[in-house]
């Protein structure tokens, strides 16, 4: 078991944040810091993805046979998968059974299951193929592509570091300026995170893990990049709180370089994630000295964070209809939200126990 | 005036439902419309301008429509959906008008997200016309009525202020629901805004629950499953048969008929 440390914590920061505003409505998803930031608990998600490269890429002084790399990332990319196949075909399993004892046929058709349950032929091959991808449950396809392109990146990272970061920044610009997008099939339409741009972000956390390059720049000047940061992440508070926005079809073309949009993590969401980090990242150690407990529980679910964020999201989708059935409310909301993070808990210590337990043998 | 008499005659005879009788089969192998679409369309009359569409169409001969919100399969077209159907029967019966539907809908999206999004679709594809089918997550989500209404007003007042033109594809009929007060008043909410901002919708709810009414003052005996099936089926028809009235249809009380007769053959001026 991992020291209890900054990235662990983050990430299972952004498990609960995740489980949490995939219920909508309830009570305690206003206070996620998606209410007061234009970007939300996904960028953390993918970035300390692509920072938890470092740990199957190893040090820069001693890294790891290529051979045993590919083996682990794409072995790592087909668990993501597995798992992914493993979460869908469970939710599915619950909206058939919360229309059926609801009687309400609406949940057949909610989260883009209709082409599962009316046009299974085809839906099936959509999902396999991740090209059918439910809601809520969009995120992890991004996770299994990065993840196979992650062997990519980390050769070129070792043969060639100063070219990574600009090869992506060119695809994402070339992404945004184009307008590409992934389509999906058999309904029609794109991929909700479009992981032509949301592979730089992926790249970034990564290159900040390094501490060479990129990544050592910003540890050696960490000191005046947050001056800089906090005075924009104040004015994209303020913009966020007061819902502040420029309209979007006056701005020049190409448009989505100056629009805030989630599918294309567009420039201005991600510069803010950006500056978010930056500050942020400097409370770690005042919280770990304030409130050694959460950042225990926290940093728990972010060093066992697959089975965590499983579990979060099919606790998500039973947060919804039991929410549905009973009328919400106070009460209700926090007896979810409190269950489920005991659950989240649950599955990150029994992860480790069994661990612990295999690892003894 | 001439053409565009014959434009409005062409769209209506060709809107799939117009054509139906009592002799037809229940489904036409024509247009593969079932019948109790257009029986069901009686149910479906509102009336409201889409001035800035006609414009494209008088001045482009080309329109751009951006499909938003749940996009429910078609189940007798299941690789295309609903939306390619009205392309199809628009472009069908307008000769040399070109139609373009993006589709960008996201089952599940509430409607504050789709608001968001909607925002960036138009200054990306600058469209004329808007399709939204909203309502029924935010009914499960259980948004509270009043914060729904509100986002559809900003909304469309929004859209309007942008030069597009709006549709709104209200609830969903099922059975289990009518007494579902949530359910309910979302779809007061929808009603109320068609209302005070005079813009077209699709009242699916009210099509699907003549229909089932009808079917069974017939003895028929009706599943929820076939009550969903023909919401899904018919809301091309619909959609097809609100654009003709939204286009060409005078504003007013009466409607157009239910079956065969258009309204500019009772003498109306198309606009």
């Amino acid at each position: 078991m991992r020291q209890v440390n900054a990235i662990d914590f983050w990430r299972g920061y952004a498990l609960v944040a995740i489980f949490i505003n995939h219920i909508p409505n309830n009570v305690f998803e206003r206070f996620t810091h998606k209410n007061y930031s234009l970007s939300d608990s996904a960028e953390l998600f993918v970035f300390l993805a692509g920072w938890s490269l470092r740990h199957i890429v190893g040090p820069p002084e001693d890294p790891r046979a290529t051979g045993d790399l590919l083996t682990r990332l794409l072995g790592r990319a087909f668990t993501l998968y597995v798992a992914q196949m493993a979460m869908v075909l469970i939710a599915i399993a619950m909206l058939a059974a919360a229309s059926i004892a609801l009687d309400n046929p609406l949940f057949l058709e909610w989260h883009n299951a209709a082409a599962v349950f009316y046009d299974p032929v085809r839906a099936h091959i959509g999902l396999v193929t991740l090209s059918h991808q439910l809601g809520y449950f969009d995120i992890l396809p991004l996770y299994v592509v990065l993840l196979t392109l992650a062997p990519l990146i980390a050769l070129v990272h070792r043969w060639a570091p100063s070219f990574l970061l600009p090869v992506s920044f060119t695809i994402y610009l070339m992404s945004l300026v184009l307008e590409i997008t992934v389509p999906t099939w058999p309904v029609a339409g794109q991929w909700f995170f479009n992981p032509l741009c949301w592979q730089l972000i992926f790249v970034l956390g990564f290159s900040m893990s390094r501490e060479r390059g990129p990544g050592g720049f910003v540890r050696r000047n960490i000191g005046w990049i947050r001056w800089v940061a906090l005075p924009l992440l104040v004015l994209f508070t303020i913009k966020s709180i007061f819902n502040l926005t420029w309209d979007p079809t006056k701005v020049p073309e190409p448009k989505l370089l100056f629009i805030v949009g989630k599918t294309f993590l567009t420039p201005v969401r991600l510069l803010q994630f950006l500056v978010l980090v930056a500050v942020f990242s400097a409370i770690y150690p005042l919280l770990e000295r304030s409130v050694p407990r959460v950042v225990s529980f926290l940093a728990l679910l972010g060093r066992n964070s697959l089975p965590v964020f499983c579990i979060g999201s099919l606790l998500s989708l039973a947060g919804q209809i039991v929410r549905y059935a009973s009328g919400g409310g106070m009460v209700v909301d926090t007896m979810l939200v409190g269950s489920g993070l005991a659950i989240m808990g649950f599955v990150g210590w029994v992860t480790e126990w069994r661990s612990r337990r295999e690892k003894a043998r | 005036m001439i053409g565009l008499f014959a434009l409005v005659v062409g769209l209506w005879l060709g809107t799939p439902s117009a054509v139906a009788s009592d002799t037809e089969p229940a489904t036409r192998p024509a247009d593969g419309i079932p019948r109790m679409c257009a029986d069901a369309a009686e149910a479906t009359r509102t009336l409201a301008n889409l001035p800035f569409t006609s414009k494209a169409i008088r001045e482009r001969k080309k329109i751009r429509v951006l499909a938003m919100g749940a996009t429910p399969l078609n189940e007798r077209d299941q690789t295309k959906g609903q939306y390619s159907l009205v392309e199809q029967s628009l472009e069908r019966t307008l000769k040399g008008l070109e139609v373009q539907i993006l589709d960008y809908g996201v089952s599940g999206e509430l409607a504050g997200a789709g608001f968001a999004r909607i925002r960036n679709q138009v200054a990306l594809d600058q469209p004329d016309l808007l399709f939204w089918q909203v309502g029924v997550a935010d009914a499960l989500a259980l948004t509270p009525p009043e914060d729904f209404k509100q986002t559809l007003t900003e909304t469309v007042k929004w859209l309007r202020e942008h030069d597009v033109d709006v549709v709104l594809i209200g609830l969903r009929y099922q059975r289990a629901l009518r007494k579902d007060p949530n359910y309910q008043k979302i779809r007061d909410a929808i009603r109320d805004v068609i209302r005070e901002q005079d813009i077209l919708r699709i009242g699916h709810y009210e099509a699907i629950e003549a229909l089932d009414l009808l079917k069974r003052q017939d003895g028929e005996p009706v599943t929820e499953l076939d009550l969903t099936d023909a919401g899904t089926n018919c809301v091309a028809d619909f959609l097809s048969r609100a654009l003709a009235v939204g286009l060409f249809g005078k504003s007013g009380k009466g409607g157009l008929p239910a079956t065969g007769v258009p309204a500019a053959g009772k003498g109306e001026s198309p606009r």
